[in-house]
């Protein structure tokens, strides 16, 4: 259709532009010979843009994979969503019960216990695998000695053929096996060859062991596996350097260093290459553990930047009470308000209970090794919450006045809301007909947290878990509550009962999953606690805000 | 249509059996299409191995507004244009201004002719010829569309296929002569 047009237009054209019907014949005849014709390409050029096409799509995932991944990751999101709710509504419960804060503790006191454990399970799984070839082989090696030249060369063979029958070996380590079997036997004619030379016997142990340390470690993680066979060949040039050297490096050693832990630090020394020592060179099936002691990673520090928003639950933490209480009970009017909210309200004595609240997160941070990081940033905290007091209706203001209003207005250095200097003593100023009210608080913070992160699961791979703990500043803006009359009252400036600044402890758990080199999504959660009050000293009431939240967020690494 | 639509949303899934079976189905006309703008078959491989990897890549962009074929041929020839911009393909143009003396159309048809010696004869058009001819007389574009396309006047463009226009008369004439004696 879209040729046709143009095909159209074009004969319109020609026509209009005095061009002559001869040479129109000229464009059609042409084009009809042109336009159907077919010529087959190369089968080849098919494989060639396959190629090519994989080659982009690669390059594709390269540069916008996150949401290309984000719908092949469908059940991620699900359970992140899934255990956001469940934390959310765990915590919810939580917060709403009077002993949160031991809960927390015993919470973080486990944390590192669950870790431990798990390290204790993979360190005792690998020498429980070790143990079948490990031990019978080793107790032979304990047999021969180093004096015993024309011996060890048969053991050795014979402990070959052990482990070739061993019923647990893959593969690829029968192939180890066999191809190590036509080294020792190359190695046992020479052996006999210059079996008056002290030295030599110490040349054929260290390729047993390679061959056992290659099967235990293929038999107990498939996947240590490649790391394992790689190190396996780099040690095995190892016995072939020892050769050379071999009639210079023969003194043994005979020090008694058994315990495995010693044996890997040998490996890094390359004790090894000490000849004439074939008692506690053989048996070194290295697990995964030592590699990493063996080598420190060193990573380069890793600057982040990362945002995230923090659904929560948020307890002011109110009392009314405190040094401020005392100050101002000897004003005739404190002992009139005090004394009847005090009277009406003890029974309740003013209970906290937190509303749903969120912040928002800026964070940077720098990872300072593999398992350490330290981070900092800015939140912005809208923390609502529920202070149950007392409500009761005064005569001077003629209007009901709660409790909370009372202690913040007693308590704030601002101009008075109400002038308590002129009440007097007049019991009857203040009606003790008093009810119980929801006073709804919303307070906004802006948070500096500083705190340290420890890697549980390493980010070696896309998952790694944080530990985190540390200190929040908290930088009072403001708080909304309803006063008696229902009005909303706002308390900010410096001059407020609220410090404007305040301290908080703050630990938490972060999931994090890595999407590709620069992006990461995280998953945390997260509890603080305020260190003393965050009222002044002076003031008639007491806050001590806790929070706890699950926040999410996304972070990019430079 | 209905499966001319299929097979757009198999290769927009990446389905390598859908992508596979519109190179099937175009790729002989599309090599015409690029032998006819290139100097040689093994060029022409080149620009059609390039061009289907941008249909391919591009293929969220169809929108269904015109034909699948006509949406493919149009990558064949801009790629085309710029596989010859590369080559450098065009700097050596002028305006040609001695095209009055077109043959008479009698004894230049073409109908007696093979089609591999018509491509013969559009290949050894000089390099700024071959492409307006192929975009004027083959695609029909006008003047000012092919001027925008290529980059050059509209003014270039005529005489370009005018000039075009008296070459292949000329060897046609050649050739038929060559055929008659």
């Amino acid at each position: 259709m879209w040729e046709k047009n143009k095909e159209f237009v074009h004969q319109l054209n020609t026509t209009t532009n005095m061009a002559s019907s001869e040479e129109h014949t000229f464009e059609n005849e042409w084009r009809r010979r042109f336009d159907d014709a077919s010529e087959t390409p190369p089968p080849a050029l098919w494989e060639r843009i396959e190629a090519r096409l994989d080659e982009e799509e690669e390059e594709r995932v390269m540069v916008i994979p996150f949401w290309q991944r984000t719908q092949q990751l469908r059940w991620v999101a699900a359970a992140s969503v899934t255990a956001l709710l469940l934390a959310v509504g765990g915590w919810w419960l939580k917060t709403n019960l009077p002993e949160k804060s031991g809960a927390a503790s015993t919470e973080l006191a486990q944390q590192p216990r669950a870790v431990e454990v798990t390290k204790s399970e993979s360190l005792s799984v690998l020498p429980a695998n070790q143990n079948e070839p490990k031990t019978s082989l080793a107790t032979k090696s304990e047999s021969t000695g180093p004096e015993v030249a024309a011996e060890t060369s048969t053991k050795v063979t014979r402990e070959k053929e052990q482990v070739a029958a061993a019923p647990l070996l893959g593969e690829a380590s029968r192939l180890v096996a066999t191809s190590s079997k036509r080294n020792g036997t190359q190695k046992v004619r020479a052996a006999r060859q210059e079996s008056k030379r002290p030295a030599t016997p110490a040349l054929i142990p260290p390729f047993s062991e390679q061959t056992i340390a290659s099967v235990t470690t293929q038999n107990a993680t498939p996947s240590s596996g490649e790391k394992m066979s790689a190190k396996g060949g780099t040690s095995a040039e190892i016995p072939v350097a020892a050769l050379s050297e071999g009639g210079q490096i023969a003194a043994p050693s005979a020090t008694k260093v058994s315990p495995e832990m010693t044996l890997a630090f040998l490996e890094n020394k390359q004790m090894r290459q000490l000849l004439g020592h074939p008692k506690r060179q053989p048996w070194v099936a290295v697990p995964s553990e030592p590699i990493d002691f063996v080598k420190p990673k060193q990573l380069p520090k890793e600057y982040w930047a990362s945002v995230g928003v923090m659904p929560a639950s948020y307890n002011a933490g109110v009392e009314i009470g405190g040094r401020g209480l005392l100050a101002a009970s000897n004003t005739p009017l404190y002992n009139n308000v005090s004394a009847s909210f005090n009277n009406s309200a003890r029974a309740s004595s003013g209970t906290n209970r937190s509303a749903l609240s969120y912040a928002f997160q800026w964070q940077g941070g720098v990872q300072l090794s593999s398992r350490w990081s330290l981070e900092s940033g800015i939140n912005y905290l809208q923390g609502n919450s529920i202070y149950q007091g007392v409500n009761a209706f005064s005569t001077l203001s003629n209007s009901y006045i709660n409790s909370l209003e009372s202690a913040v207005n007693l308590s704030d250095n601002n101009v008075p809301r109400y002038d308590f200097a002129t009440i007097g003593s007049d019991k009857s100023l203040v009606q003790t007909l008093s009810t119980t009210q929801d006073i709804s608080n919303s307070y906004q913070f802006v948070q500096v947290p500083v705190q340290t992160g420890f890697a549980l699961i390493k980010p070696k791979r896309k998952f790694s878990l944080w530990l985190l703990g540390g200190v929040i500043n908290n930088i009072f803006l403001k708080n909304s509550f309803q006063t008696g009359q229902d009005n909303t009252v706002t308390v900010s400036g410096n001059d407020s009962p609220y410090r404007r600044l305040s301290f908080a402890a703050t630990t938490g758990m972060r999931l994090q999953y890595k999407v590709n080199k620069r992006w990461t999504t995280l998953l945390s959660g997260n509890y603080q606690r305020s260190v003393g009050s965050a009222t002044r000293a002076n003031a008639a009431f007491q806050a001590r805000p806790q929070l706890m939240g699950v926040g999410a967020g996304v972070r990019y690494g430079f | 249509m209905k499966d001319e639509r299929t097979l757009v949303e198999g290769c927009r899934n990446k389905d390598r059996i859908a992508q596979r079976t519109l190179y099937e189905r175009f790729a002989g006309r599309m090599f015409a299409v690029c032998q006819r703008y290139t100097r040689s078959r093994f060029e022409a491989e080149d620009v059609l191995q390039e061009a289907f990897v941008k249909v391919f890549t591009q293929i969220h962009t169809f929108r269904y507004d015109c034909p699948l074929e006509a949406w493919i041929k149009r990558i064949m020839i801009n790629t085309s244009i710029s596989y010859l911009r590369k080559e450098k393909a065009y700097l050596d143009q002028a305006d040609v201004d001695d095209y009055a003396d077109a043959v008479s159309e009698g004894e230049t048809t073409v109908s007696g002719m093979e089609y591999q010696q018509l491509l013969g004869m559009v290949r050894e058009l000089p390099a700024g010829c071959q492409s307006v001819f192929n975009l004027y007389a083959i695609e029909g574009y006008q003047h000012n569309e092919i001027a925008q396309m290529l980059g050059i006047s509209e003014g270039t463009s005529k005489s370009q296929y005018a000039r075009a226009k008296q070459l292949l008369q000329a060897k046609i004439l050649e050739t038929n002569n060559t055929n008659s004696s």
